[in-house]
């Protein structure tokens, strides 16, 4: 089964569930076999993740700025990206910040859930690319 | 998120409902915030109808975590289903919160002193 999804929102948490149930609707058509709801969970809150940080930080909230995500479905795994228009970081592998830190748990979640996550810069757009693989070899790797 | 204040003794339970995100972060730290400063330090936030948390909704959690024990008071979790559970266990949250199986257990703790 292969088929993409892509969806462009303003910076704007409102849409953060739109893209929750995406996810959903992704599981139900590849099929729980596949697409679990462990998968599924972990998919929705590394998609969140992105796009919170293209909104607050690359973004820095402003709402008119668009942001594009690609919800990409092949035969042995999920592949989300998230482009914003800011001017990107640097992706290394990220430690949880002291117990009592209020920010900086985003990256980090990004990283253990998914099987791969890297970024680039392109075209004056900034990419997020995270996989997870269904046939469960996730080693987590950062790119 | 939809979120319900009780209270029993000198315990307040806020009954959350729906994500705990960056969207509503904003809606549960003026309740939660409102509840500390009116001196009601002791919390349990009841999670059983919570159905999502991201990295935000965690910040402010820690964010009234550290204003309740400023005035001597906690913040206990309850009612945690098994994805919050877990991100809360990945971020190693759940050694800096106290987290309870159920409410009532959270609210004995409270009147106990445990």
């Amino acid at each position: 089964m292969f088929f993409s999804i892509k969806v462009t929102i303003l910076s704007d948490t409102r849409y953060l569930i739109l893209l929750r149930d995406l996810i959903e609707a992704v599981c139900k058509v590849v099929g729980r076999a596949e697409f679990s709801e462990d998968v599924k969970w972990k998919c929705q809150i590394a998609l969140v993740e992105a796009v919170n940080n293209a909104i607050f930080h690359a973004h820095k909230g402003e709402v008119s700025k668009p942001i594009d995500i690609l919800i990409d479905v092949g035969e042995d795994a999920v592949r989300l990206q998230v482009a914003d228009r800011g001017d990107g970081f640097n992706l290394v592998r990220r430690s949880l910040p002291p117990l009592l830190e209020e920010d900086g748990r985003g990256l980090y979640l990004m990283s253990e859930l998914m099987g791969s996550v890297e970024n680039h810069i392109l075209d004056g757009r900034h990419f997020i690319n995270m996989s997870y693989s269904f046939k469960g070899d996730n080693l987590r790797v950062l790119n | 998120m939809n979120i319900n204040i009780e209270r029993q003794g000198n315990v307040s339970i806020m009954r959350c409902g729906g994500s705990l995100d960056a969207d509503s972060v904003l809606s549960f730290k003026k309740i939660a915030y409102d509840l500390v400063e009116k001196g009601s330090v002791k919390i349990v936030v009841d999670c059983k109808e919570v159905s999502f948390i991201d990295s935000m909704g965690l910040g402010v959690l820690i964010s009234l975590l550290r204003r309740a024990r400023s005035k001597q008071g906690d913040v206990k979790m309850a009612s945690l289903t098994d994805d919050v559970r877990t991100v809360f266990e990945i971020t190693r949250l759940h050694r800096l919160f106290d987290i309870c199986a159920d409410l009532e257990t959270a609210y004995r703790k409270f009147t106990q002193g445990t």
